[in-house]
Parts: C-alpha cells; sequence; structure tokens
C-alpha cells in the first residue's frame, strides 16, 4: 500500500516508471502500465509542442505589404534587404522573432484637423459638403476655422493620400507618424491660407492655393524624414455659415459681371461684324457701279461712232428716228400717258389727287 | 537511471530559456533601456543599441525601457497679446525624443513620457510667448509675402523652446526636433469684429464688382459703335475712290465722242430719258410732241416739240 502511495506521488514528467518487479501482485502491474503509458502521451504532447513552437514561426506576407522581421529587437538585414517581400517565409517565435507587416504600396489617407467646422470623424460618416453653422465663432467650440492673408475667417480642410516609402523610419523613428501627418497637414493649410486672400482660396485661385498646400506639405515631410511619399493633397474650402448670405451676393454679382461683359462682347462682335459686312457690300457696290457705267459708256461710245456718219449726213433726219424709236420703247412701257389739249392760249393747273379728263391717247392700265 | 535523449533535450531547452529570461534582454530598435542596480541609476547604465543585453536578474538590476522615437506633443490655443495690440490664439506641436536616458530616467517616475509632455507643454508655452512678443500681426498673415515671417516665428519658437532644454534648469535629456504652428485663431470677440467687418467688404465688393461690369461693358460697347462708325467711314472713301477711278476711265473714254459733242449728247439724253422711264411712269404729253402732230390739224412739217415731261408716280 505504502508503494502504491508513493507510485502515485511521482511527478508525470519523471524519469521512466522502474519495471515492475517480476511477481508483483496485477494490482501494481495495471498501474504500472497505466504510467507508463501516461508518459508516453505526455512525450507526444512535448514533442508536438516543441513541433507547434517551431511551426508558430511560419508567416505570410501579403501583396501591397513588405515585413520587417527583429531578432531580440535588432532589424535583421542591412538597407533595403530589411524588407521582407510578399509570400511565405520564416520567423524564429517570440520573444526570439518579431514581425512587423507594413503596407508599403498601400494609398493611405489622412485628414486635416482643424480649419473645419466639422470634425474629422463627422466629415467621414458624411462626406457630403454640410452647410457650415452660422453661430459666432468660439476658439473653445469645436467649430474651427483658419484665417486668410487678408484677415477673413474661412472654413479649410484637406485630405493628403501618401504611401510608406521608408517603413523603418516610419516605424521605428515616430511614435506616431500618423498624427505628425496629420498636424503637418494642418500646417500646410495655415501656411497657405496666410498667402492667400478668401476670394483667392474660394473662387480666383483655388488650384494655386491647392499647389502650395500641397507643397508645403511635402517640403515639411521631407524636412521632419516621415518616410512617405506625398501622393496628393485635396483641400475644401467654405465661407463662414453666418456670412454665407453675402459671399454668395458676390458670386452672384461675380456671374452677373461675366454676362454683362460677354453680352458687351457679342454685341461688340455683331457690331464689328455687321460693320465688315456693309464695307464690303459699300466697296462692292461701287465697284459694280463703276464696272457698270463704264460699261455703258463702252456701249454709248460704239454707238456714236456707228451713227456719226449718218448723223453728219442728215442729222435732223437721224435725230427724229432715234427720237422716235426711244418714245416708242419709252410709251411702250409707260404705266399712264395722256395727251393734253392745245394750250397755246390758256394755262394748265394740275390738281393733284384727280384723274386728268383730256384726250387719251392710250394707257397701258388693264381696264378696271 | 535510464534518462531518454528527448527528456534531456527539452530539460536543456527549458533552462535555456529561463536563464535567458533571467540573465538576457532586449532592446528593440525603437527603444532604449535603463538599467539599475539595485534601484540606483550607475554609470554607463544605458543600452542603446538594438538587440540582446545582458542582465542581473531582478531584484540586483531591474531594465526600465524607453521609447526612443519622436514623439508628438499639441498644446492648447493660447491666447497672446502682440506688440500692436492684436489677440492671437496660437496651436503648436512639436516633434520630441529622448535623448540621453541617463539625463531624462531619474528627472521622470519610471521615464514617464507623458510626465515629461506636462514639463514639455510649460516650456513651448513660454518659448511661444517670448517669441510672439517680438511680432506683430501681419508677421502671421499677410497679402504682402514678404511681410510674412511665419517660418521665422517657428524656427524662433523651435531655437528658444531647444534653448530652454539644454540650459540647466530644464536638463531633461530631451531633444526638441521641431516646433510647427498648427492654427491660428481669434478669441471670440475679435472674430465677430472680423465677422463685421467681412460683411461689409462683402457688401462693397459686390457693388464694385456690378459698377465694374457696367463701366467695361459701356467701354466696350462704345469702342464696338466707334469702330464699326470709323469701318463704314472707311468703306465710303473707298467706294468713292472706285467710283472716281471708275468715273475717271469713263472720262478717258468719252474722247471719242469729242468728234461731235451735240450728238453725243444727244445721244445721252435718249438714254437717260429710256432709263428714266422704266418703272411705273407716267407722260403727260401736248399734241405737239413729236410723233402727236397727227393728233392736230394737218400742219407744214417743222421742228418736232420736245414737251414731254414724264414724271414718276
Amino acid at each position: 500500500m505504502s508503494e502504491e502511495k508513493s507510485s502515485e506521488l511521482k511527478p508525470p514528467a519523471g524519469p521512466p516508471a522502474p519495471e515492475p518487479p517480476a511477481g508483483d501482485d496485477p494490482g501494481t502491474q495495471a498501474l504500472s502500465e497505466a504510467l507508463r503509458s501516461s508518459f508516453f502521451i505526455i512525450q507526444i504532447i512535448m514533442v508536438l509542442l516543441v513541433v507547434m513552437f517551431f511551426g508558430s514561426g511560419f508567416f505570410t506576407v501579403k501583396e501591397q505589404y513588405k515585413a520587417i522581421k527583429l531578432r531580440m529587437g535588432k532589424p535583421v538585414g542591412e538597407g533595403e534587404g530589411v524588407l521582407i517581400e510578399p509570400g511565405a517565409h520564416f520567423a524564429y517565435p517570440r520573444p526570439i522573432d518579431e514581425v512587423t507587416n507594413i503596407p508599403f504600396s498601400l494609398v493611405q489617407q489622412a485628414d486635416s484637423t482643424v480649419g473645419w467646422y466639422q470634425s474629422p470623424e463627422d466629415r467621414a460618416k458624411n462626406p457630403a459638403l454640410q452647410a457650415p453653422p452660422t453661430q459666432p465663432l468660439d476658439p473653445a467650440s469645436t467649430i474651427s476655422y483658419m484665417l486668410t492673408a487678408d484677415t477673413n475667417i474661412i472654413h479649410l480642410a484637406a485630405s493628403a493620400t501618401y504611401r510608406i516609402t521608408k517603413p523603418i523610419t516610419f516605424y521605428f523613428d515616430f511614435a506616431d507618424t500618423a498624427q505628425f501627418i496629420t498636424n503637418d497637414l494642418n500646417n500646410a493649410l495655415l501656411y497657405a491660407a496666410s498667402r492667400f486672400t478668401v476670394d483667392d482660396i474660394l473662387s480666383k485661385q483655388p488650384a494655386a492655393f491647392r499647389g502650395m498646400v500641397e507643397a508645403r506639405m511635402r517640403e515639411l515631410v521631407e524636412q521632419q524624414g516621415l518616410g512617405i511619399t506625398v501622393e496628393r493633397v485635396e483641400p475644401r474650402s467654405s465661407a463662414p455659415g453666418a456670412l454665407l448670405s453675402d459671399f454668395n451676393k458676390v458670386t452672384q454679382a461675380s456671374t452677373e459681371h461675366d454676362t454683362i461683359l460677354s453680352q458687351a462682347e457679342i454685341y461688340r462682335s455683331q457690331k464689328l461684324g455687321s460693320a465688315r459686312g456693309q464695307m464690303v457690300a459699300r466697296t462692292n457696290t461701287a465697284a459694280a457701279d463703276t464696272k457698270r457705267m463704264i460699261g455703258l459708256v463702252g456701249a454709248e461710245q460704239t454707238n456714236f461712232s456707228r451713227l456719226l456718219g449718218d448723223y453728219e449726213r442728215n442729222p435732223a433726219l437721224v435725230t427724229s428716228l432715234l427720237q422716235a424709236e426711244t418714245f416708242k420703247r419709252v410709251w411702250a412701257n409707260a404705266q399712264f400717258t395722256s395727251v393734253l389739249p392745245d394750250l397755246t392760249n390758256s394755262s394748265m393747273r394740275f390738281h393733284l389727287g384727280e384723274p386728268l379728263t383730256p384726250l387719251t391717247l392710250s394707257t397701258n392700265e388693264p381696264s378696271p | 537511471m535510464k534518462r531518454s535523449p528527448l527528456t534531456i533535450v527539452v530539460a536543456l531547452l527549458l533552462i535555456a530559456i529561463f536563464g535567458l529570461m533571467l540573465f538576457v534582454f532586449q532592446v528593440r530598435k525603437s527603444e532604449v533601456a535603463v538599467v539599475t542596480f539595485w534601484d540606483r541609476m550607475e554609470l554607463d547604465n544605458t543600452r542603446t543599441n538594438p538587440g540582446p543585453h545582458l542582465q542581473w536578474p531582478w531584484p540586483i538590476e531591474r531594465v526600465y525601457k524607453l521609447d526612443s522615437r519622436v514623439h508628438s506633443l499639441e498644446d492648447n490655443l493660447e491666447q497672446l497679446t502682440l506688440p500692436d495690440n492684436t489677440s492671437v490664439m496660437l496651436g503648436t506641436y512639436v516633434g520630441w525624443r529622448i535623448a540621453d536616458p541617463a539625463k531624462f530616467f531619474p528627472k521622470f517616475e519610471n521615464g514617464s513620457v507623458a510626465e515629461a509632455e506636462k514639463q514639455l507643454v510649460g516650456i513651448v508655452r513660454s518659448a511661444k510667448s517670448e517669441v510672439a512678443s517680438g511680432h506683430v500681426f501681419s508677421d502671421f498673415l499677410s497679402t504682402d509675402q514678404s511681410q510674412l515671417k511665419l517660418t521665422q516665428i517657428e524656427n524662433a519658437i523651435l531655437q528658444s523652446a531647444r534653448g530652454k532644454v539644454a540650459s540647466s534648469n530644464y536638463d531633461y535629456g530631451i531633444e526638441i526636433r521641431f516646433v510647427q504652428i498648427k492654427n491660428i485663431e481669434l478669441p471670440t470677440a475679435v472674430s465677430q469684429t472680423v465677422f463685421d467687418r467681412m460683411k461689409q467688404e462683402r457688401n462693397k465688393l459686390a457693388s464694385a464688382i456690378k459698377s465694374d461690369a457696367d463701366s467695361r461693358s459701356s467701354v466696350i460697347r462704345s469702342d464696338a459703335d466707334s469702330a464699326a462708325l470709323t469701318l463704314l467711314a472707311e468703306a465710303e472713301a473707298r467706294a468713292k475712290e472706285i467710283r472716281g477711278e471708275g468715273q475717271l476711265a469713263m472720262v478717258q473714254s468719252l474722247k471719242v465722242m469729242d468728234q461731235n459733242p451735240a450728238f453725243a449728247r444727244f445721244l445721252m439724253d435718249l438714254d437717260m430719258l429710256e432709263e428714266l422711264s422704266k418703272d411705273k411712269t407716267t407722260w403727260i404729253l401736248d399734241h405737239n410732241t413729236t410723233g402727236l402732230e397727227l393728233l392736230q390739224a394737218a400742219k407744214p412739217p417743222g421742228p418736232a416739240s420736245n414737251a414731254a415731261v414724264p414724271a414718276h408716280n
């Protein structure tokens, strides 16, 4: 019985159980057999644990990511060799090795946190531009704003997209790189706003403003060595809510300004076009008249030369002939012809509007 | 006593792990470690190189790990009065790191970064006030870029803060890497004044834009009228010139008619008469008109009368 107790107290992971002495009772033999099998199971478990321990070191790096392996806290490799490419890799389990996955080629985004009337969280929830509040601006409130070069108040926000290009710097030199990026974006907005007027930002030079915000952002990131490359900065702006109607008045006036100038330009274009048309018409008419006149004179000259000989021989006859010939044509074309009575010894009065009553030779008017 | 080799290996492994845990600690790349001996700082008690380092087991030596990366610290908006009696609210952010763990650790409980930042906020605030007192409002915001000194102000705050942390009063083993302004705002009362001014400016601007449009439109229209008149005058002159050239050519070609001007005149009169009577002409003739003599009693033939009077309707 005491032997049984001592066997029970043996630790399970201890040395192999001794062979039971021959001739032991069956109970002792059974216990001994049970211990042996238990110890075998423990051995298998231990082997499995060791296998799992080393097997847990396999890891994969996803596409768009790279990884850095720290062995006892120190990066494995030198320079670019520190970065582990996508695929399957092995690392010793912690605390020997530690693997950090880095979204290397993923484009990431940072949002400014000052200058706008909504918090970045609210902005993310409602991406559509909400109207700014009309209440007075209090620096203690969550409604933030910025000041422009002409000391006006404006709401400004910006989003920056960036990629991590120096992962070691990004992860091991800065405690919260994302916070620095956000604040650099805030500073870039402030820097650009201090150089642009409110109208430049809102309507006149938004592209130049965006360019300056982006340039300043890149400059800061470079100066501070954050290990990122800024892809793009997209600012947005809004007039203060309390002055929206006043800003709209200016916008409306600007639109009207453009319309009025556009109408004036149209007027100028039409006026000059018409004048040019008239100019061409007048000169063409003059040229045509001249040409026709010269043609007529030429014909007259030919006619004169042809008839001159006959005329010199018998002027009266030629004159009468020509006159009669002409009269025939003239009267044939006349609308109305009247022949007056002999007025040798009397006077003649015309009564305008009254029909002439004398002898009518002929009329070409159709009969009523 | 027979031992399985596997058991021995496992046992050695466990001993090795236990020994490593007791005698070795690792410093990550982003950390520095401070090792105390019986809780007392000794010379050469910092480990700044990443990798494994030896230690005596606790409680003989105790290892404190400090984050050696650059930390971000933001201060609240603080109202500052500038020399031109303008009040502004200035907020900054600072990038700082533990440069000397041996100096940093004894100053703050367990090397607490939060405690250090409390001190740092005061230093930056003091530097900010000091620098702002030397600048007027137009140094912060101006349409004239030559007047702007925003970057210089940031640098001045940085230098002032660096000077303070380097002085014996604040020798915390901290390095300030950069100071940037995060936002500039105005006190509530001032912002209301700015609103009022902006409102007036907007109204003035709207009126100015309208009157500018009207005046420029008038100029464009009158310029167009004037240019059109000029063009027409030029056209008239050119037409006259063309006609003159034609008349000259005509006169030259009439030289043939000098042989008998009376006959030439007669022919031209006939042409003119025919030309005149082309369109709806009413003729009032007397009986002496050539060709109408037949309408009266027979007379001896004589020169024809030319009493035809054409009249146009």
